[in-house]
């Protein structure tokens, strides 16, 4: 709570200036008026962001009037005092109520939706999908890996190949399609294992175009530009996938599962050693880390859930082409990872959502769109450089009743941050 | 207990070892000294295997240790506080030890773990308070304590620590160096680099000094601190 309200003094100046020199790039191009327009629009926005972190000190009075509650709705269970339930506890159970209740919410929502919207949120859990692979590589183990939807196209084109020349059916293609891109990756892990940070990314890079090439000009296998007509759509005995809504449950379970699978995979020792590479690649292999072994696993990982979201692509829209599979699909993935905040699995879900669904809300403005789309990203990066939702595992290991080393902990954050 | 016989290392085509041999006993602390640039940390990250020697054979229980990757011979029992203590900024105090415990987690129960951390606790109180503090809010002194509280949790049986007071004040150096010695006193023979030489003589049982790249004088700790060669070149006298 400290933090936040310093906040706004500090970033007073920043908060008015920065809109307004960007509203003073743009007017050349826009006029006057929009430019104005622009600069009011991203200073509203910063208004919803101000109010993000604010939240979170809100957030910290509720748990602490949740806190001073408890021993009375432990009475009205029937139970004497506060012993019997822990802070952590009643916490956990919250969390599992709120996420029961999301997810019910997102099983009920289509119901009341028409068509283009769920086309809309399918399209979000496809991608929250990649983000959540790419997520693996760039959040966990910090390898910046900018080639990650060369193995969204590599599960894409397998399912396609397999379906029109084989007639393999989609639900063997799903894990098909998965290997073939973890094995690709493990492969593109060892070519790449004495690379790092820049130099790693300028070879995946490479590596997103020369799949892109071979997808092009590969006539006789892939079809080149024209790509792969006639993708047979996924079935279920005599039941066919065939409405937006039935896609719609489909990635929502893939979502789900490839969520629970990661969050499971971030909390174990693979996890760890990750994030312990990521932190100091020598001390982690002085601990005992296999640093080869790690890297590879965190690209293939990573590749899997990929050629997954390939192979459902690929049943959904029924055809597919190199177009689908650019270089800019990949940094928009990765900006969807960074946005939502790195290494945070419900922050890359809910950047992947946003980043999806903000275009489709932008329509309106039709040809600013794209410019508003930018102004955001700008002002996000700006304002809350770790993230929508930042990784929430210092906070997690942090005991929430400890204030002092809470403060001390945003406080450090807050430098970091800034400097 | 650790056999070094003519080891060569470069980075490229810069050698940097230059035909080092040395031997250490069990339940021994031996000071490697040398100032900047000599070799001593690629003499360390050499045996660690973290850098390949282009020649020259490690041997560590009269098994031969030179090809194998870094996380088998922590396995095996050799483990390392690196230079500049290199601990993981942003975890816990609680999740670096655990990941000193990284390459045993296989081999022990949760409560040996717990009976482990005690023993460090023992070691290093002040860890204790800090558990849930992340690394990088520690201050210099308890990083390097953290560094080895980290690499003793690997249980070594050769413990190899690269220069624990750099960058510390007097008092904590005299801190860290008694702690040392407590260790070795359990039983973990200490292979101790240094610059400075007068505290890592005075703790050790041999010493090495090693001048751009080779050994120019090995001797006991206490044979070494008399001699006046020494003493002129890394004491300040004469």
């Amino acid at each position: 709570m400290a933090v936040a309200a310093i906040m706004p003094q500090k970033n007073l100046l920043k908060y008015i200036f920065i809109p307004f020199w960007f509203g003073f790039l743009v007017f050349p191009f826009t006029g006057i008026k929009s430019a104005i327009f622009l600069s009011l629009a991203i200073i509203s926005g910063e208004a919803v962001f101000y109010g993000i972190t604010r939240l979170e000190a809100t957030a910290r009075v509720k748990k602490i009037l949740k806190l001073i509650f408890r021993p009375h709705i432990l009475q009205l269970f029937g139970k004497k005092g506060g012993g019997g339930l822990s802070a952590g506890s009643l916490k956990g159970r919250n969390i599992i109520l709120a996420s029961i209740g999301f997810a019910a919410l997102l099983v009920i929502l289509p119901v009341f939706l028409n068509n283009y919207y769920i086309d809309v949120l399918t399209l979000a859990g496809l991608y929250a999908v990649l983000a959540l692979g790419l997520n693996i590589s760039v959040g966990l183990a910090g390898l910046l890996d900018l080639g990650y939807i060369a193995f969204y196209a590599i599960g894409a084109y397998t399912y396609a190949l397999l379906s029109t020349k084989l007639g393999v059916s989609f639900w063997l293609a799903l894990p098909i399609g998965g290997f073939f891109a973890a094995g690709i990756g493990f492969m593109l892990g060892i070519i790449t294992l004495r690379l790092r940070g820049d130099y790693l990314a300028i070879v995946t890079l490479g590596f997103i175009q020369i799949v892109h090439l071979v997808l092009n000009n590969w006539d006789g296998l892939t079809g080149g530009p024209n790509g792969i007509l006639g993708i047979a759509r996924p079935s279920l005995a005599s039941f066919k996938f065939s409405q937006p809504i039935h896609f719609y449950y489909l990635i929502l379970g893939i979502a789900l599962l490839t969520a629970i699978v990661i969050n499971r995979l971030n909390n174990s020792r693979i996890g760890r050693a990750w994030i312990a590479m990521r932190e100091d690649e020598i001390a982690a292999e002085a601990m005992g880390i296999d640093t080869t072994k790690m890297k590879c696993l965190a690209f293939s990982i990573g590749a899997f859930w990929a050629g997954i979201a390939g192979v459902f692509f690929a049943g959904k829209f029924a055809f597919v082409s190199p177009e689908s599979f650019t270089f800019f699909e990949s940094v928009f993935v990765l900006a969807m990872v960074v946005l939502g905040g790195m290494g945070s699995i419900p922050g890359v879900i809910a950047g992947a959502t946003i980043l999806i669904i903000l275009p489709e809300i932008l329509r309106g403005f039709a040809s600013y769109r794209m410019l508003i789309f930018g102004a955001v990203l700008v002002a996000m990066m700006v304002f809350r450089p770790q993230g929508l939702i930042g990784s929430q595992r210092r906070k997690i290991e942090l005991h929430p009743e400890d204030e002092k080393i809470y403060v001390q902990e945003m406080e450090s954050l807050y430098e970091v941050e800034h400097r | 207990m650790l056999k070094l016989n003519n080891i060569y290392a470069s980075y490229g085509n810069i050698d940097v070892l230059k035909g080092i041999s040395m031997e250490i006993a069990r339940n021994e602390i031996v000071a490697i000294i040398g100032a900047n640039g000599a070799g001593k940390s690629t003499m360390l990250n050499t045996i660690s295997g973290i850098l390949r020697a282009k020649q020259g054979s490690i041997e560590f229980l009269g098994k031969n240790i030179d090809n194998l990757p870094p996380h088998t011979i922590v396995e095996m029992g050799i483990s390392q506080a690196p230079e500049g203590r290199r601990i993981f900024p942003q975890l816990t105090v609680m999740e670096n030890l655990e990941m000193g415990a990284y390459s045993r987690n296989f081999k022990f129960q949760i409560s040996n773990f717990k009976s482990e951390l005690e023993k460090i606790f023992q070691y290093f109180p002040i860890l204790k308070e800090r558990l849930k503090q992340t690394g990088g809010t520690l201050s210099g002194g308890e990083q390097q304590m953290l560094a080895i509280a980290r690499a003793l949790m690997a249980r070594p049986k050769l413990l190899l620590l690269d220069e624990p007071s750099l960058g510390l004040a007097p008092m904590m150096v005299e801190k860290i160096f008694e702690i040392i010695e407590k260790i070795n006193k359990e039983g973990v023979t200490v292979m101790l680099v240094e610059q400075n030489a007068n505290a890592a003589l005075m703790l050790a049982n041999k010493g090495y000094v090693l001048e751009t790249g080779m050994f120019v004088m090995h001797d006991d700790a206490g044979a070494l601190l008399k001699s006046p060669q020494l003493r002129a070149a890394y004491l300040g006298e004469g």
